[in-house]
């Protein structure tokens, strides 16, 4: 696909995704919310699909690639969530995700050149990537709502705590998966399960936090600060997905921006 | 009881949190392996399984499949890290450069300490790197490389000759050979690295205990937080 036509199919899933979250919010446009939902889907499926052409592989090599394909997991996930939790209402926060990837990716240049380098040949390599988009998908929408909580009536906020619970709880095993595989492959490929590089330790750290925000939901004094581990989870994927690339340094996970 | 140990796992995951601070603004290779190998980070992962194994004996529920999540998930992180730890007490990891020629073997490897000291290893058997090749991108970077490894096992007069690929280590006698790299030029010789990991079948068996457990805690929920939210 041509730079420029690129450019503007991505703008069209932004202005689908970014439509759709306004009229989720209108009753009577909930059909029209939904083909606008879709339509994003669509056209974020088409610069997917095109990475992937392009690539000749899984489209996971750069930063760009990576965020396109984010956002498309949050339609994705969306299905399982709705299917699974009857979680429906919670559409229009899935798609305000996925519409704020999209932006991100306006701003990102699409070329790159695909090396697939001996270490990244690996088994691993997927199932370790898509484990952790899923897992960031659900944590990244369990905050949205966690801070949509802070705003809201209150005869809804036991629906919404519900709402954050199977998100975190879906998340999780994800998340943990995306680590193991990670760390079978580290012992695969250098011969250490793990080897504390910045990427390691901040995906620990949003583990450990989601971790405890499972714990203290249990627990019914502890419980009314369990959304705050919420919040530290989404800054610990922004740590882990964004900020330590921008550092750079010496991380065995680094990739183009 | 239960609330306790909560805190004490919150009390944990700051005090790593706060270590992996410090590396990520301080950012250099030195303050990570000074923070990271250091015994009171160990401390921190030994009070970790500590607190998973006093929450293990303080638990009670009725049998059931949640309950049999619970303890795959917990059993399984702290199995995981017992053999990380075996192989921190009693394993062993040399990185070693090999010059490629079909009439060198090897039964012993020089291992160097923290402080330039070099020690000699014995191998159970004898190794050597008879073939290197390399296939680049147009560009120059690699692609893939191999090297032909030939092992004779000690005691016997069997030559094994085994292609070792990156991602693809080689098992013999409780050893493990990995291809790390090469010179960069022709392969006139090669970096392999040699680990000795007693632990390993026991941190791979928590691997799959803890996986099975978050999977089945995921799916069998208890009534609480699992009921399903208005669609």
């Amino acid at each position: 696909m041509p730079d420029n036509v690129l450019l503007i199919v991505e703008i069209l899933s932004v202005a689908c995704y970014i439509l759709a979250t306004i009229t989720f919010a209108i009753k009577k446009a909930r059909k029209v919310s939904t083909v606008l939902w879709l339509a994003g889907v669509v056209w974020n499926a088409a610069i997917v699909v095109n990475n992937w052409l392009v690539n000749g592989y899984v489209p996971f090599i750069s930063m760009y690639q990576v965020i396109t394909f984010l956002s498309l997991t949050f339609a994705l996930i969306y299905l399982l969530v709705k299917y699974r939790y009857g979680g429906g209402w919670m559409k229009g926060f899935f798609a305000a995700a996925s519409g704020v990837c999209m932006i991100g990716v306006c701003f990102m240049s699409g070329k790159g050149v695909w090396h697939f380098p001996p270490s990244l040949q690996s088994a691993f390599f997927v199932p370790h990537v898509l484990a952790y988009m899923i897992a960031y998908s659900l944590t990244v929408v369990a905050f949205m709502l966690t801070l949509y909580s802070f705003f809201t009536k209150t005869m809804e906020q036991d629906i919404i705590e519900k709402g954050i619970y199977n998100l975190a709880i879906t998340s999780f095993p994800f998340m943990t998966m995306g680590m193991m595989f990670g760390a079978l492959w580290a012992n695969e490929v250098w011969g250490s399960y793990w080897s504390f590089d910045a990427k390691e330790n901040w995906s620990l750290v949003t583990w450990l936090t989601l971790c405890l925000y499972l714990h203290f939901r249990k627990d019914n004094k502890l419980k009314k600060y369990s959304k705050i581990f919420v919040i530290l989870a989404f800054a610990g994927v922004l740590m882990t997905m964004v900020f330590v690339n921008m550092m750079g340094g010496s991380s065995q996970h680094t990739y183009s921006i | 009881m239960q609330r306790k140990l909560y805190i004490a796992f919150l009390i944990i995951s700051a005090l790593l949190t706060g270590v992996t601070i410090i590396v990520s603004v301080q950012g250099t290779a030195g303050t990570e392996e000074s923070l990271f190998n250091n015994t009171w980070v160990v401390f921190i992962f030994v009070a970790y399984v500590a607190i998973q194994i006093v929450g293990l004996i303080y638990y009670r529920s009725k049998l059931s499949l949640h309950t049999i999540g619970f303890y795959l998930t917990h059993i399984g992180l702290v199995v995981f890290l017992v053999g990380c730890f075996i192989y921190y007490i009693c394993g062993d990891k040399i990185p070693v450069t090999i010059i490629v020629d079909q009439d060198r073997m090897y039964n012993q490897i020089q291992k160097y300490s923290e402080d330039g000291e070099g020690e000699f290893v014995k191998l159970p058997f004898d190794v050597g790197i008879f073939e290197f090749k390399v296939e680049k991108y147009d560009d120059g970077t690699d692609k893939y490389y191999e090297s032909l490894l030939v092992v004779e096992p000690e005691g016997t007069r069997d030559v094994l000759s085994i292609k070792l690929a990156v991602n693809k280590p080689y098992r013999i006698a409780g050893w493990k050979i990995y291809l790390m790299g090469y010179d960069g030029g022709e392969g006139n010789t090669v970096s392999l690295l040699f680990k000795y990991d007693p632990g390993e079948y026991i941190s791979l068996s928590g691997i799959v205990m803890l996986l099975a457990g978050v999977v089945i805690l995921c799916l069998f929920r208890k009534k609480e937080g699992g009921v399903s939210d208005a669609g």
